[in-house]
């Protein structure tokens, strides 16, 4: 699949774009869409497609660089990392998931509802995101 | 109750437009022009009060019948026709009441004179013609060229022959005559109610669009430039031909890059103001009104008669002050309406401002308002053979047109929008200012040529008051901006 | 926002060349315009720097239109100074006019000629002027070019304007609402050709608009303008991440305000003696504050930052 596909963005957010992009290339590469040393695509490429400012696009780009996510090659469009040069504790990665839930979370109190019984929906669909999953 | 509200509301109507969009000055000129015309007629001693006072009372009422009759048709608007219930029933009583009171009222004053009938076979023949014409102001041209024709025809001897057995025949059977008369006018009346005010269909829209524009261009002199094509294929032609001159002018200076950026930069705001707009506009045009005088009046062609040079003299002139006039008028709304364009010419390098642009804007608007002047004096003066002393009266008065020329230079950043005011305004001045120098000539006996230089000497002294007030002035362009 | 990384957004700024500290392209100070004998701008201070890319916003009817015109000298102020490129805009030389482009509110001007004939005609007052590039957008944007600028439809005659604009490669670009008369499809076209081509050259944008998502997709910069004034402006990214909007009783939220020091950019009252207030964190490194028990605190979207700060 073309890796500019993958990519979206959303406006009316509160999340800036360049955000979005950076924590839609951590999920991508945590859960293997984007594999270690595959081709992203330009700035301009991207900027394009998504018909943003290639700006945002570079910013967003130029954090993951310094993450250490992604590698500058000169001349060459940016790669992911080899896996040995990305620092993926789970802690980290748990961090990811935090808006997500975040957003679960207020509209559970929002609707009132008690933790348990929120919590055991969240177990319910994480065991069948499991059994879905190869 | 219904009806009678719809009544009320229908009637009120043209109050509150002209209250909402009239001048204020609308009402007090109208006294003071009905006053005047009193006061003239009493002070000639050749015309009788009586007569002087019934003009005016029939001038007054065709004026409110017009003025009935467009705010009708104003209101008869397709989709309101179609949607709301009722409101062309309204409009079409109200219209026919009107009519029957209008009718009322000459018949009372026919009587008084002892001429009932045939005073409200003419009403009711002129309420129709005039609906007619405020409805279709295309057939107002035919007002123009009817009369001309039929007194061309008149000294034919086919048609005195046809007039004298036409009278015969009247005169012997007056009774079926007036009957079938009456029977024709009551027709046309029951044929045109529901074409003067129609009710919603398609030809309804066509012609409701065609008359918001022409409306538009009449109030703000603003041409749709989008339709000249479905004027169809004349339209097309007669646009090109007439901007000719101005696409050559744009193309050579497009080409090089030098020269007066101010010349170059007024190139831009249009063929409506540009001399070379003008010029390929009055070319075009005027050859055409000069084809249909030609045909219509014999005018310019070797053995023209109009009924002696003299008869010539007055309309001619007429049509020459209210020429210039709207000379200054159409400059003063073609700068109004290429305001935005302005705005991106102020941004082009080169473009002065302030006093460098308002002096020679202003030097440039006055050379093509008199030259223009001049040359439309000429062509007057070259179509028909004139006698020294009507000559005169027709330089005297083209000239006085020329002060409004000067009321061209101004503070150009605060020009109101045009309204219909704009252009009304100057035509009554200028009335004013003929009627003054007729008067005087008649009283005084001056010689004619001394009003010719007084008048220019009026103009040249309102140009010498407003020079300072345009170097001064801020930037003209983008005009319009301040209030 | 609730980022755990803490990379500091200006680590992105190093990527965008701006050289240390240039000097404003536009500067406006202490400026006042008004409209007959309503002021619309009202003590107006703003700056621009090179390269930057603003998305003006505000209400309708707040004085966008009237602020750019001022800034072109179109409109005299009635008090305060507007500098270009550090030369006041009354009496700019021909060399600075010759890069400044402008795309005005209307764009059916000129509508009797063809876009041949406009494009031919100012061609010859600008000494700059990329025949190439006009002619690339013109087939690019399938622009006819020997039709009159009337026949032409509303985004058509949108793509010319920003084609006149551009031919001279300006180095200033204000443009009026350029997409208010385009679909969706042809506004993210519009925007994203506006962006490819000034980026390279470092050109200042100011363009002014009410479609939000727009603004986010292409402006890096956004500013309020309200009460005759602008309000904020700040990188719209900034703006987002270190905004709140806080919600609860009045003296609370004063409060949380106080200790958290933020900076209030936007207050309404609402009913109950309850207060809703914009507020922004010192700076980007400082964790916005969690919720208390009285107040509410919310992230913003660019919609809440307009409603907030322009009225």
């Amino acid at each position: 699949m073309n890796p500019v596909d993958l990519f979206s963005i959303a406006t009316g957010s509160s999340e800036p774009i360049y955000r979005q992009l950076v924590e839609q290339v951590r999920r991508f590469v945590a859960g293997g869409q984007l594999r270690a040393g595959e081709e992203l695509p330009s700035v301009r490429e991207l900027a394009q497609a998504l018909a943003v400012n290639p700006m945002t696009v570079s910013k967003a780009f130029g954090l993951l660089e310094a993450d250490g996510l992604l590698e500058r090659r000169r001349g060459l469009a940016m790669v992911v990392a080899p896996q040995h040069r990305r620092a993926q504790p789970t802690a980290e990665r748990v961090e990811l998931l935090r808006p997500t839930l975040e957003r679960a979370a207020l509209e559970a109190r929002q609707l009132e509802l008690p933790a348990a019984q929120a919590l055991a929906l969240f177990k319910t669909l994480l065991r069948d995101a499991e059994d879905d999953a190869p | 109750m219904t009806a009678h509200a719809g009544w009320q509301r229908v009637l009120l109507a043209p109050l509150q437009q002209r209250r909402n969009q009239g001048s204020r000055w609308f009402w007090p000129a109208l006294v003071v022009a009905a006053l005047l015309v009193l006061a003239g007629a009493a002070l000639l001693p050749r015309v009788p009060l009586a007569w002087a006072a019934l003009t005016l009372l029939a001038t007054l009422a065709l004026g409110l019948w017009i003025a009935l009759v467009s705010s009708l048709i104003v209101q008869n608007e397709p989709h309101a026709a179609r949607l709301v219930p009722g409101q062309v029933r309204a409009l079409r009583r109200v219209l026919l009441v009107a009519g029957l009171a209008f009718l009322a009222v000459a018949g009372i004053v026919g009587a008084a004179f002892g001429h009932a009938l045939p005073t409200l076979g003419a009403t009711l023949l002129a309420l129709l013609v005039v609906a007619w014409i405020v409805r279709m102001p295309a057939l107002g041209m035919l007002g123009w060229i009817v009369p001309m024709l039929v007194s061309r025809a008149s000294k034919s001897p086919a048609f005195e022959a046809m007039a004298g057995a036409a009278s015969n025949a009247v005169l012997a059977r007056p009774g079926w005559v007036a009957a079938g008369a009456t029977a024709a006018l009551l027709a046309a009346v029951a044929w045109s109610l529901p074409r003067l005010l129609q009710s919603g269909d398609a030809r309804h829209q066509r012609s409701y669009r065609a008359r918001t524009r022409l409306r538009v261009f009449v109030r703000h002199g603003r041409v749709d430039q989008t339709r000249w094509a479905t004027t169809g294929r004349l339209g097309c032609v007669l646009r090109e031909l007439s901007t000719w001159p101005y696409q050559r002018v744009l193309a050579r200076i497009s080409a090089r890059r030098s020269g007066d950026v101010l010349g170059r930069s007024l190139v831009g705001l249009g063929p409506v103001f540009h001399w070379s707009g003008q010029l390929g506009s009055a070319l075009v045009f005027g050859a055409i009104g000069l084809l249909l005088l030609s045909v219509v009046w014999g005018v310019g062609l070797p053995g023209a008669h109009l009924g002696g040079a003299s008869g010539a003299v007055w309309p001619l002139s007429l049509g020459l002050m209210t020429f210039v006039v709207n000379l200054s008028v159409a400059a003063r709304t073609a700068l109004y309406h290429s305001r935005r364009e302005q705005a991106l010419l102020m941004l082009l390098p080169g473009m002065p401002r302030a006093a460098a642009l308002n002096r020679p804007l202003a030097v440039r608007l006055l050379i093509q308002f008199v030259v223009t002047w001049a040359l439309g004096l000429l062509a007057c003066a070259a179509l028909v053979p004139f006698q020294a002393r009507q000559f005169g009266w027709l330089v005297t008065l083209a000239c006085v047109g020329l002060p409004w020329g000067a009321l061209l230079w101004r503070d150009w950043s605060r020009l109101p929008p045009p309204s219909p005011m704009t252009a009304a305004a100057p035509v009554v001045g200028v009335m004013l200012l003929a009627a003054c120098a007729v008067g005087l000539q008649l009283v005084f006996d001056w010689p004619v040529w001394t009003f010719a230089l007084g008048f220019v000497w009026l103009t040249l002294a309102l140009l010498a008051w407003r020079w300072r007030g345009v170097a001064a002035a801020p930037s003209a362009f983008p005009v319009g901006r301040r209030s | 926002m609730n980022t755990v990384t803490t990379t500091p957004s200006s680590a992105g700024v190093a990527l965008h060349a701006t050289p240390p500290d240039p000097a404003p392209s536009v500067t406006a100070s202490g400026l006042c315009v008004g409209h007959g004998t309503q002021t619309v701008i009202d003590g107006l201070d703003w700056a621009l720097l090179p390269g930057q890319v603003v998305g003006l916003l505000g209400r309708n009817g707040a004085g966008k239109t009237t602020l750019l015109e001022s800034l072109l000298g179109l409109r005299e102020p009635t008090a305060g100074t507007v500098r270009l490129f550090d030369q006041p805009v009354a009496t700019l030389d021909d060399a600075l006019r010759a890069r400044i482009g402008y795309v005005p509110q209307q764009s059916d001007l000129f509508e009797w000629l063809t876009p041949a004939q406009m494009l031919g005609y100012f061609k010859s007052f600008y000494p700059r002027w990329n025949e190439a590039k006009v002619e690339g957008l013109l087939s690019k944007w399938d622009i006819a070019r020997d039709k009159r600028i009337a026949e032409l439809s509303g985004g058509q005659q949108q793509r010319l304007a920003i084609v006149r604009a551009l031919a001279h490669e300006p180095d200033l670009l204000v443009l009026d609402e350029p997409v208010a008369s385009l679909d969706p499809a042809g506004r993210r076209d519009f925007l994203r050709e506006l962006v490819d081509q000034v980026l390279n050259r470092g050109t200042t944008v100011v363009f002014s608009t009410h479609i939000l998502s727009d603004l986010e997709r292409v402006a890096f910069n956004v500013a309020f303008l309200s009460a005759g004034r602008i309000a904020v402006q700040a990188p719209l990214d900034e703006l987002l991440e270190t905004t709140r909007r806080l919600i609860g009783p009045a003296a609370e939220v004063q409060a949380l305000v106080q200790a958290q020091r933020m900076r209030v950019i936007g207050r309404t009252a609402l009913d109950a003696g309850r207060l809703q207030v914009l507020a922004r964190v010192a700076d980007a490194t400082t964790p916005a504050p969690q919720r208390t028990a009285a107040v509410h605190v919310e992230p913003v979207t660019l919609e809440d930052l307009f409603m907030g700060l322009t009225q």
